[in-house]
């Protein structure tokens, strides 16, 4: 066969997971490296960019407090707007990170170690996002405590009916555990700052958060089983997530929300867009901090597959919706459908369908899919019609049953800005990690490399070396 | 050093030293700047103590305890403890009101002495218990912040007193002046005897009686049939088939409030087998009035074709009838003869009725056609102006005329805003400033007070009827008492005592006036009783009715021709005039509650718009915006002799071709705060457009050739059924999408041979439905699968809304704002869909854009058992009571909106904002002290008037004996309010209860039952009663 | 110095290879309480160390059947016993729908299980080891492989110990002091 072809070549000697000569000590260097730099004017800049935007949404929400939630586009029949659709766009974010983590990692898919870190990252910022939205989106933001089982006055408790609570148990949870897996994962990270520190600030501060980490095996031995029992409960709980999240629609009685593919869909939309956002970040970062060495073009392409295969999975949704309606013989079922897409938001639902089922198909291609531009592009794209996709989904409230009731839902300034900044917040976020903590997993990725087995090639000859001479000695 | 307990504070040197003058002033209750300074002579006790509601409290609180340091802000003692009244349990009185002249009488809901709210008074038969929204929105107005204060006489603001007597010395200056009197047309014997007073003490004086909307045609028909001007009052019991030609006696001619129960009663199905009693309504009309909408047969026609159809129908009845001066389209032709056949086979149960913008020829024509039909109409004297007195047009003319050429000397303008209703040809505002003087009894500063030169007027503030003595005729001559419910809040006089005070009583208070002139007319003896007896009754025995009906039959059509008039054409169209169904004349454009309320047909709030029918529309290239356009309408400019209007146009199907409906009332600003009311869809507190420029004296109410084009620019119109939704659905190529009907509606004969038509399960107009909606009906009896609650023990609430007798007049909504002190967000936030009436009035067109029929049907919260909003809310906010009552509890909701979007009928109303902040404290006092007023942040629905509910357990449980009675006539105050009872309330576990009666009833349906929501609001489907040999 | 003794010898090795396979020797040697320092996990080392399982999947049970109870019981009392409220005509309490926040609940406990579990059966956080004071062990963290052996091992002798790492290939072998 001829090595030429790439497809042979992978498939015979699969390219190392960490391109480039490297040992141990020069990927500390490198990924600290990133670290442990002196601030950079670009960066300052980003920083002040993301930080600008941020502001403009806490000026938003400050904005809501003093006025309510009058100040946004809703109205009667629609009664969810931008803040129930940017909750979910984020939530579904905030999937590819555990997802990438826990589940590649019980797949024993190495080459997730150069992005889990990163993308573990993205998941809890984005999840913070999302938190942002159920909390400011109530009318009586000084009551929404109410919503936690806490012994209260009026001696209530909150309705454990309500797919809404389930959501607040669903997604604290979700946030929980990915921050603790986030955590563990960074613990031996944090010490080699902490051993390289040249600050008392810096050792002291990854000394208190690595806890006097030091690499003993007993301690490895069960650092690695609970990371993989927290894999092994972060993948339902991914799962479980936005099926909960989905259910804050599926349970209702409405037309195109009573809906039971919601589940599956809401979860294959949330890693489709998970992993078009890591993407959107990865690209770009790689370069920037100069990791094309451990994000390399064989990660990019793989999360492109996937960004396929839920992409394809999708598009598969979208049209089962519509079969389903039909097939109902609901005809508020099948109304709704067409109102989707040839109501008054048409051009949403046109966005949805190029953006998620049309843009990955480029992907079929492997020209493409190790295309750095291009994936960038795609992903963006992909970002988008995610959104529109809960756009789609939330407006259906604007027509429902009875007629009269129908209206239109514009959004306002404030829809925007909110929506917006929540971007600022999620990127200052996000810069902020990227300089104060290891963007990638040293000791994972250390892990992963050849001459990281002790049964490496490289080693044979020593080994024997010296087995041999301690044998010798006993002999005496 | 005294101590701080009995050292004493002054304000003043006076009141240090307790001089008499001092002693004197805080005797008196009340302070100058609300003047009730005589004592009353008799309910002393009461009336005294309703004053303090008004007073001011620093006043109140200084009277109550001298000044000794008290937080006086606080306080509201009662220094004499007022006997019969229980703090937190409302009184009722009786009183009577009237709207431009129709009469109803009224039992007012006091709290602590504040009149909160206005029910019918069932003794009084303009009323029958019920009320118009007008009628109920009148109490809003006492309360309006915009009204005059004080009596403003050359730059000087005088208390009551003070003005009486600077009336008393101008009236006794006038001797010898040339006086006229600008009156509204009020039919109050009292008004009618102080004119008479008046007309003798000023010589020379004259009396123009003007109403904006007026009866002169009538008027003029009667003078020439009966020889005098004589009101029909029509006895639709019994009646078989009514034609209206033209005429809205459902939509406010006439007594409507009455009429619309009378006629509700001829078409009541019910839980009745056979239906094949209803009455049969015919409309002939070129506007699309609420008549119309609940017509079996509305016949589309020109405002000619009208006379020409009733000249047809005449001709057919052998009556004798000029000939037509329109020829009529063939539909019509037959339409005629069907009409004609069905009238004379009903004989004496037929009727016919003229409306108020059809000439008078059509007014003779129909008296006639009754007189011919033996059809039970009786003519009663017009009350509301002298016998003598022009019409309506003539008495506008005839006074500025007056004015113009100098021959006024004083003019004395009792109530109305004359500047603005005049007739375009009768400019009051230029004229009255010739006028030597003028005193004008004024509700607010207005088009009128601006017209006036401030040195020669005397501008009075009016007693709202909340305030003041009188008395009120009734069209059939049944007069009923006007008793005050408060002292004035302002130093405001009413009508009687205004004249009284300018004929030189200066003392005279409305309660010797009034009781002084019963006592005179029907003698001293026993009066004490009997008067008490009216008080307490609100009306006079008829023994001492105003006037009785007229023995004369009409003769001929006394002379009257047919009009000259020709078809409208696209160059020159017919101009219709309509009073507001919200605004009237215009009187209501400050009362938030008619200003937000929809139109009954066009759902239009806040605003007026030009109609057109979609044919006419689409020749002048007027388009219906598209949904996403922020509901912006095009604008035309009609041009009619002369005068050009610029205004929104609206596309209105059923409205005759090539005529555009102009609604009166509207272009006056509102002058009330309303927080949120400025927006980005309202520019300006000017709402809608007068249209009074284009009303010539001569055609009021239809003119002909006028130009209309479409001119740039557009309008923001809010509407609450959003581009004509109404249709059930708005996409292009998909209008026959099959959904299971929301209104059901068969006719006699449908009903006759499939009775259970609508029951579930057979959803289509009386056929089985077809597959494709199957679903809808695989188990209708669904059961959960958790197994249902039991609600089958004590009370559970229920409640059934006919379809057939609802007319869609808005009644019940005002009834529920006046209730439960629903906020009004004004039009930006109704733009945004955030109106927050907890019970709407859908409107839903059936058939073709032409000529279509309509339905109405009221929405609130269907009580669901199984209700899909308690499920979704995270926060327990909304629950079910044990008597099935879905409970929404404020102080719980946390706003996540959930439950509104689960609704399925989308009932429930969320308080995007504090709707109430910042408003004057004069407006709370309208609001009821039962109902919470809800804050911003929580969500809000029908709650079948709970609090009316518990009241009425409470009584029950304090009155064992007497207990079912009072269980039986709880009522939610829609259900009271509405004037043909087509909402029926009550305990369903109660086999006998009548709403049991009616859920066990053949048309019984419940909304969206395949939801399995087991709804307790059900609702009795429609039953038409079409003449099966009309022309279709 | 008086106050000082002695912790143990620390050796360093130059590749997981050799630690390993030091590991090995010195458990077959019978030694028991010494410790490999690695930068990352070394593959076969628990066995090469002769160390039995870990206890973590103990506590992740734990936590999930505490969570499990906790869901459900907090459904059940506030629900049906404490306030039960007629909701939608469903019943006060049913486990259909306490199916969500009861599993979230389970889940959640389990990872706090997890991972306060792990890191207290590590003994973490800890501050300070003896270890500390040897500057070369810092590269324990980056590419250094070190093994260690404590006094307290009874079979520890100095001389031989030194030794016997030595042989093993040990590099600056180290005597570790403690206070």
């Amino acid at each position: 066969m001829s090595d030429t072809s790439p497809h042979n070549k992978e498939s015979i000697f699969p390219p190392p997971f960490v391109a480039g000569k490297h040992d141990f000590h020069s990927i500390t260097e490198a990924i600290c490296g990133v670290v442990e730099k002196p601030l950079n004017i670009n960066w300052i800049l980003a920083l002040g960019v993301a930080g600008t935007v941020m502001a403009m949404l806490f000026a938003s929400i400050g904005y809501l407090f003093w006025e309510g939630t009058g100040i946004w586009g809703l109205n009667n029949p629609v009664g969810w707007g931008w803040a129930i659709v940017n909750f979910v766009f984020w939530v579904g974010i905030g999937h590819a990170g555990t997802l990438i983590s826990a589940v590649l990692f019980l797949f024993r898919q190495k080459w997730r170690t150069a992005i889990n870190r990163f993308a573990e990252a993205m998941t809890i910022f984005a999840v913070i996002c999302a938190l942002v939205f159920p909390g400011i989106h109530v009318g009586r933001v000084w009551a929404a405590y109410w919503m936690l089982p806490i012994p209260n006055q009026m001696a209530m408790w909150p309705n454990f009916r309500s797919p809404l609570l389930w959501d607040v148990f669903a997604v604290s949870t979700y946030f929980t555990v990915s921050l603790l897996f986030w955590y563990v994962g960074l613990v031996p990270d944090l010490a080699t700052l902490r051993d390289r520190a040249k600050s008392k600030l810096a050792f002291w501060g990854y000394g208190l958060f690595s806890l006097g980490w030091r690499g003993a095996n007993r301690h490895w031995q069960n650092y690695e089983r609970a990371y993989m029992l927290l894999a092994a409960l972060a993948t339902p709980l991914v799962l479980s997530v936005h099926t909960i999240v989905s259910f804050d629609f599926a349970v209702s009685v409405l037309p195109g929300w009573h809906t039971t593919i919601f589940p599956p869909y809401f979860v294959a939309g949330a890693i489709f867009s998970g992993f078009a956002m890591v993407l959107t970040l990865a690209v770009p970062s790689r370069k920037l901090f100069g990791l094309e060495d451990f994000i390399t073009i064989r990660h990019i392409e793989n999360m492109n597959k996937i960004i396929l295969v839920t992409g394809t999975l999708v598009g598969y949704a979208y049209a089962m919706e519509f079969f389903i309606a039909w097939y109902s013989g609901s005809p508020y079922e099948g109304f709704a459908f067409i109102n989707r897409a040839f109501g008054p938001y048409w051009w949403a639902y046109l966005a949805m369908v190029s953006c998620n089922v049309i843009s990955p198909q480029f992907f079929w291609s492997k020209k493409m899919r190790t295309n750095l531009t291009v994936t960038f592009i795609l992903s963006i794209f992909v970002n988008i019609g995610m959104w529109f996709e809960r756009f789609v989904i939330t407006m259906t409230l604007h027509r429902d049953f009875l007629p009269s009731s129908w209206d239109y839902y514009a959004p306002t300034v404030y829809d925007m800005s909110t929506f917006l900044g929540s971007f600022g917040l999620f990127f200052t976020l996000f810069i902020l990690f990227l300089k104060f903590l290891p963007a990638v997993a040293i000791s994972e990725v250390k892990g992963v490399m050849p001459q990281a087995d002790p049964h490496w090639e490289g080693y044979a000859h020593a080994h024997h070396a010296v087995s041999n001479a301690v044998s010798n000695k006993e002999a005496h | 050093m005294k101590s701080d307990t009995t050292r004493k504070y002054w304000r003043s040197f006076d009141e240090r030293n307790q001089t008499d003058a001092y002693k004197a002033e805080v005797s008196r209750e009340f302070q100058d700047e609300l003047d009730v300074s005589t004592p009353e002579p008799e309910g002393t006790s009461r009336r005294g103590f309703l004053g303090w509601v008004g007073a001011s409290l620093a006043a109140s609180g200084l009277a109550g305890c001298d000044a000794i340091r008290r937080p006086a802000e606080k306080i509201l003692p009662y220094s004499v403890a007022p006997e019969e009244i229980l703090p937190g349990i409302p009184q009722y009185y009786a009183s009577v009101t009237q709207v431009g002249g129709e009469v109803v009488g009224v039992l007012v809901e006091s709290h602590e002495g504040r009149p909160t709210k206005v029910e019918g008074n069932p003794l009084h038969r303009g009323s029958l218990g019920a009320l118009s929204a007008l009628h109920q929105s009148q109490v809003l107005d006492l309360y309006d912040p915009q009204r005059l204060r004080a009596t403003a006489a050359n730059g000087r603001a005088l208390s009551a007193a003070e003005a009486r007597a600077l009336l008393a010395e101008k009236g006794a200056a006038w001797a010898g002046k040339r006086v006229a009197f600008l009156a509204e047309g009020v039919p109050s014997p009292q008004l009618a005897r102080l004119r008479a007073a008046a007309l003798a003490r000023f010589a020379g004086a004259q009396w123009f009686t003007y109403e904006s909307v007026s009866d002169d045609h009538q008027r003029a028909a009667t003078q020439a049939v009966f020889g005098e001007a004589l009101r029909p009052v029509y006895g639709f019991a019994g009646a078989k088939t009514i034609l209206s030609l033209d005429a809205d006696f459902l939509g406010g001619e006439g007594p409507a409030v009455a009429a619309a129960r009378q006629w509700a009663d001829t078409r009541r199905v019910g839980a009745n087998k056979d239906a094949s009693a209803l009455s049969r309504l015919y409309a002939v009309e070129a506007s699309f009035s609420l008549t119309g909408s609940n017509a079996d047969h509305r016949v589309r026609a020109s405002h000619a074709q009208v006379e020409a159809f009733a000249i047809a129908v005449a001709g057919q009845l052998g009556v004798s009838a000029p000939a037509a001066s329109v020829v009529l389209e063939d539909r019509q032709v037959k339409a005629a003869a069907a009409v004609a056949a069905d009238l004379r086979a009903s004989g004496a149960g037929a009727l016919v009725l003229a409306g108020r913008k059809q000439p008078p020829v059509v007014h003779a024509l129909a008296a006639a056609m009754n007189a011919a039909l033996g059809a039970s109409v009786r003519y009663y004297p017009d009350a509301r102006r002298a016998p003598d007195a022009l019409g309506d047009m003539a008495a506008a003319k005839a006074l500025v005329a007056a004015l113009s050429a100098g021959e006024v000397d004083v003019l004395v303008i009792l109530g109305g805003n004359p500047a603005y209703t005049f007739p375009a040809d009768a400019k009051l505002a230029d004229a009255v400033k010739k006028a030597g003087e003028v005193v004008y009894l004024a509700d607010m500063t207005n088009e009128t007070t601006a017209a006036l030169d401030a040195a020669k007027a005397v501008v009075v503030p009016r007693a709202h009827y909340l305030e003041a003595w009188g008395d009120l005729a009734h069209i059939d001559g049944q007069v009923a008492l006007q008793q005050p419910l408060i002292q004035p809040l302002h130093a405001a006089l009413s009508e009687l005592e205004l004249l009284a005070a300018l004929l030189g009583d200066k003392d005279a208070k409305g309660y010797d006036l009034v009781r002084g002139a019963w006592k005179d007319a029907t003698g001293a003896v026993g009066f004490h009783k009997r008067w008490r007896r009216w008080l307490h009754e609100g009306v006079v025995d008829d023994a001492h009715a105003a006037f009785a009906a007229s023995p004369k039959a009409p003769s001929g059509l006394g002379g009257l021709t047919a009009t000259a008039a020709a078809a409208p054409a696209a160059d020159k169209l017919d101009v219709l005039f309509v009073p507001s169904h919200n605004l009237f004349d215009g009187r209501f454009a400050n009362n938030s509650w008619q200003q937000e309320v929809p139109d009954p047909l066009t759902k239009i709030t806040w605003d007026n718009a030009a109609l057109l029918s979609p044919a006419t529309a689409k020749a002048l290239g007027v388009v219906e915006r598209p949904v996403d356009s922020d509901f912006a309408v095009d604008m035309v400019e009609v041009t009619l002799n002369g005068a050009t209007l610029k205004t929104a146009a609206w596309v209105m199907p059923g409205l005759a071709d090539n005529t555009v409906v102009l609604t009166l009332g509207y272009g006056r600003e509102f002058k009330n705060y309303l927080p949120y009311q400025e927006g980005s869809y309202n520019d300006s507190t000017v709402y809608g457009f007068d249209v009074g420029p284009l009303r010539a004296s001569a055609a009021p109410f239809a003119a002909s050739g006028a130009k209309v084009t479409k001119v740039e620019g557009s309008y923001f119109i809010a509407a609450v059924q959003r581009y004509d939704n109404s249709r059930q659905h708005s996409i292009e190529g998909f209008e026959n999408m099959e959904r299971p009907k929301i209104v059901r509606e068969t006719t006699v004969a449908g009903y006759a041979e499939n009775p259970t038509f609508a029951k579930p399960g057979i959803i289509q107009h009386g056929a089985p439905m077809p597959d494709k909606t199957k679903f809808a009906v695989l188990h209708p009896e669904a059961k959960s699968i958790y197994g249902d609650f039991d609600y089958s023990q004590g009370h559970q609430w229920g409640m059934v809304i006919d379809l057939s007798t609802c007319t869609g007049c808005n009644a019940c909504m005002v009834a529920c704002v006046a209730e439960n002190n629903i906020p009004m967000v004004g039009k930006d936030q109704v733009r945004r869909g955030r109106e927050m009436h907890w019970i709407r009035m859908d409107r839903y067109f059936t058939g073709d854009d032409a000529n279509p029929e309509v339905v109405h049907q009221p929405i609130a919260c269907q009580q669901c058992e199984t209700a899909p909003c308690e499920n979704v809310c995270p926060v327990a906010a909304t629950v079910h009571s044990p008597e099935g009552l879905n409970d929404m509890v404020y102080n719980r909701c946390i706003g996540t909106r959930y439950c509104a979007n689960n609704c399925p009928l989308k009932v429930r109303r969320f308080n995007f904002y504090n709707y109430s902040k910042g408003q004057d404290e004069l407006i709370h006092m309208q609001r009821n002290p039962n109902v919470t007023v809800r804050f911003r942040g929580v969500m809000e629905k029908c709650t079948y008037c709970v609090q009316r509910i518990n009241k009425g357990k409470r009584n029950a449980a304090l009155n064992p004996e007497v207990k079912q009675q009072i269980i039986d006539r709880i009522t939610p105050a829609c259900a009271q309010g509405c004037p043909t009872k087509a909402i029926t309330f009550g305990d369903i576990n109660n086999p006998k209860s009548e709403v049991a009666q009616l859920k066990a009833a053949a048309l019984d349906y419940v909304l969206l039952s395949e939801l399995n929501l087991q709804s307790r609001t059900s609702f009795l489907a429609k039953v038409r009663n079409p003449n099966p040999s009309f022309p279709g | 110095m008086t106050s000082q003794k002695n912790w143990g010898v620390l050796a360093e090795f130059a590749n997981p290879a050799e630690l390993l396979h030091a590991a090995q020797e010195l458990h077959k040697l019978g030694y028991r309480k010494f410790e490999t320092w690695s930068p990352f996990p070394i593959h076969g080392m628990d066995d090469a160390m002769g160390l039995t399982g870990s206890k973590v999947p103990w506590l992740t049970l734990g936590g999930g059947l505490t969570g499990l109870t906790i869901g459900l019981l907090l459904q059940w009392w506030t629900g049906a016993v404490d306030y039960p409220l007629v909701i939608g005509g469903k019943p006060y309490f049913a486990w259909q729908f306490a199916t969500p926040v009861t599993f979230e609940l389970s889940i959640l406990l389990s990872a706090f299980g997890t991972v306060f579990g792990m890191f207290a059966l590590n003994g973490l956080p800890r501050p300070y080891h003896p270890l500390d004071r040897v500057a070369r062990f810092r590269r324990v963290t980056d590419d250094g492989f070190f093994l260690s052996v404590e006094v307290a091992d009874p079979l520890f002798d100095m001389e031989r110990t030194h030794n016997q790492l030595a042989e093993l290939g040990g590099a600056h072998i180290t005597v570790v002091e403690d206070k």
